[in-house]
């Protein structure tokens, strides 16, 4: 019998706010690779993940829901197969404040796909306050061009009650995607 | 003596509290005292109003002692502003429309209160038409047209920006303050051109939300004011729309999810949701108001993914852990 899809997994690129956001719905302190920041900063961001974060959350039962961050770099990607594994949802967040978001999470998003064909998958787009010539629709329409019809929302990662929204889609859209 | 209509007894519960900004200049502790009573009072017909020293900027009113040596420089500065203006005076021997003797008692001031801050405005031709708020108005019409106006009410400003299918907020302001409003008579607008916008206006109104947004959040606090749309009709959403949490709450993610995966109509989402059919009414309406309703299952993508008997266990113990009961609803 296989294994319940028993993972979440939060994926972006740098300062996308990936470790935020596991921290924002964890049960207990996500165990962490952050690292300070090598070249420049990015705002008041001073560290980055260099491997990936990970964190528990229970359930009923006693049973663990696995939550990772991991980083959405090219050079980080031998560690994708691993923690997609039995993942029921990939979430890419990405920065409004990224050069090319739509390029970016396309890239994210169809690798994903080719990974972890059984999860489903949203986007969350942060830092919209920083940056809100970015809109939803237009970005959103931009995915669904090139193939991806799925939820695209807006979220602070620092708010847990965005991101438990952020799930909460994800997992709504699953379910109406399976019966 | 004038003095305005009585005015209907009972407030119905259901109408959206609105709020208000008055400012007060020029008064003694007297008519100020009584002027925050008056405030409070209002309450009662869901108006909320907080009153705030005269500063110079836009408000709903401005009430002010004309007794006063400095009153007339804050008069000057209101009608220049167009701020509507209660007085109070000495001079003034009867009650009017904008006016109240020395004296006046808190049962006075409320019901000038009630009646200016509910009074249309002098508006010039951009009055909205009856039952489609301003703001709807510009919304739906051709994007070609002016594409950017600025309304404004009381101390609210909204950028409606047709091009990007978008309005613009001040910081502090909410969708759901707006929406709260949106039907309020006293909103005026004007064109404007980018370049205005961004000089003087774009600092002062960073926040953006689209269209889709704000339909979503009408669709939640205030139905009524959204096209109907036939109690039978059928239709799928185009997109996931755009959703914030603090403007739609998580029970609405089944429906909307459940829409976008295939066609549904109103009664048959309500029953297999678990909802309540006016609620399941207002997305539908929103859908259509935002221009994400297929009328049919046209030709969009829907991913069918494969269904785990072993996941089923697991994954409704992972949506109940975020607030969601899927397990009940839902079956087609």
């Amino acid at each position: 019998m296989s294994l319940p899809a028993n993972k979440l997994v939060f994926v972006g690129s740098m300062g996308a706010g990936k470790t935020t956001a596991v921290r924002a719905i964890s049960d207990v302190e996500p165990v962490s690779t952050e690292m300070p920041m090598s070249g420049d900063a990015m705002g008041d961001k001073v560290e980055t993940t260099v491997a990936l974060d990970y964190s528990s959350i229970e359930l009923d039962d006693g049973e663990l829901l696995h939550v990772y961050g991991v980083p959405g770099q090219r050079y980080l990607d031998f560690m994708w197969p691993m923690v997609c594994e039995g993942a029921l949802g990939v979430i890419v967040l990405v920065s409004a404040g990224h050069p090319d978001p739509v390029a970016s999470t396309l890239e994210l998003l169809e690798e994903f796909s080719r990974i972890a064909p059984d999860a489903s998958l949203a986007v969350g787009v942060t830092r919209t306050d920083e940056h809100p010539a970015l809109l939803i629709p237009e970005f959103r329409n931009a995915l669904f061009d090139a193939g991806q019809r799925l939820p695209v929302m807006r979220v602070d990662a620092r708010s847990a009650t965005q991101v438990t929204f952020l799930v909460k889609s994800l997992l709504s859209y699953r379910y109406a995607e399976t019966n | 003596m004038v003095r305005p209509p009585p005015r209907c007894c009972v407030t119905p519960m259901n109408t959206p509290t609105r709020s208000f900004r008055v400012a007060a200049a020029g008064l003694d502790m007297l008519h100020q005292t009584r002027l925050k009573l008056a405030c409070s009072m209002l309450l009662a017909e869901r108006m909320e109003v907080v009153l705030h020293p005269w500063s110079g900027d836009a408000c709903d009113l401005l009430v002010i002692g004309l007794d006063h040596p400095d009153a007339a420089r804050a008069l000057s500065e209101a009608n220049a502003v167009n701020v509507p203006i209660l007085s109070i005076a000495r001079r003034h021997a009867d009650a009017a429309p904008g006016r109240l003797p020395h004296g006046a008692t808190v049962r006075d001031i409320n019901e000038q209160l009630s009646s200016l801050l509910l009074a249309p405005p002098g508006m010039g031709n951009e009055r909205p038409a009856a039952g489609t708020p301003l703001l709807l108005q510009l919304a739906s019409a051709d994007p070609a047209a002016s594409a950017l106006h600025l309304l404004q009410r009381g101390g609210i400003t909204v950028l409606v920006d047709r091009a990007t299918r978008s309005i613009a907020l001040a910081p502090g302001t909410t969708l759901a303050e707006v929406v709260a409003q949106l039907d309020d008579v006293a909103w005026s607008a004007s064109p404007i051109d980018a370049a205005t916008f961004r000089h003087q206006y774009a600092y002062r109104l960073p926040q953006r939300h689209s269209f889709e947004a704000l339909y979503f959040c009408i669709a939640r606090h205030r139905p009524a004011l959204l096209p109907p749309v036939a109690e039978h009709a059928t239709l799928k959403l185009r997109h996931w729309p755009d959703l914030h949490a603090d403007d739609v709450p998580g029970t609405w993610l089944l429906p909307i999810a459940c829409l976008h995966a295939r066609p549904w109509q109103p009664a048959a989402l309500a029953a297999a949701c678990q909802m309540p059919r006016h609620t399941v009414q207002s997305l539908f309406c929103a859908a259509v108001a935002s221009g994400l309703a297929l009328t049919q299952d046209a030709a969009v993508p829907r991913t069918q993914r494969r269904k785990d008997a072993s996941d089923s266990r697991f994954f409704s113990w992972v949506a109940r852990r975020f607030g969601l009961n899927l397990f009940q609803g839902a079956q087609p």
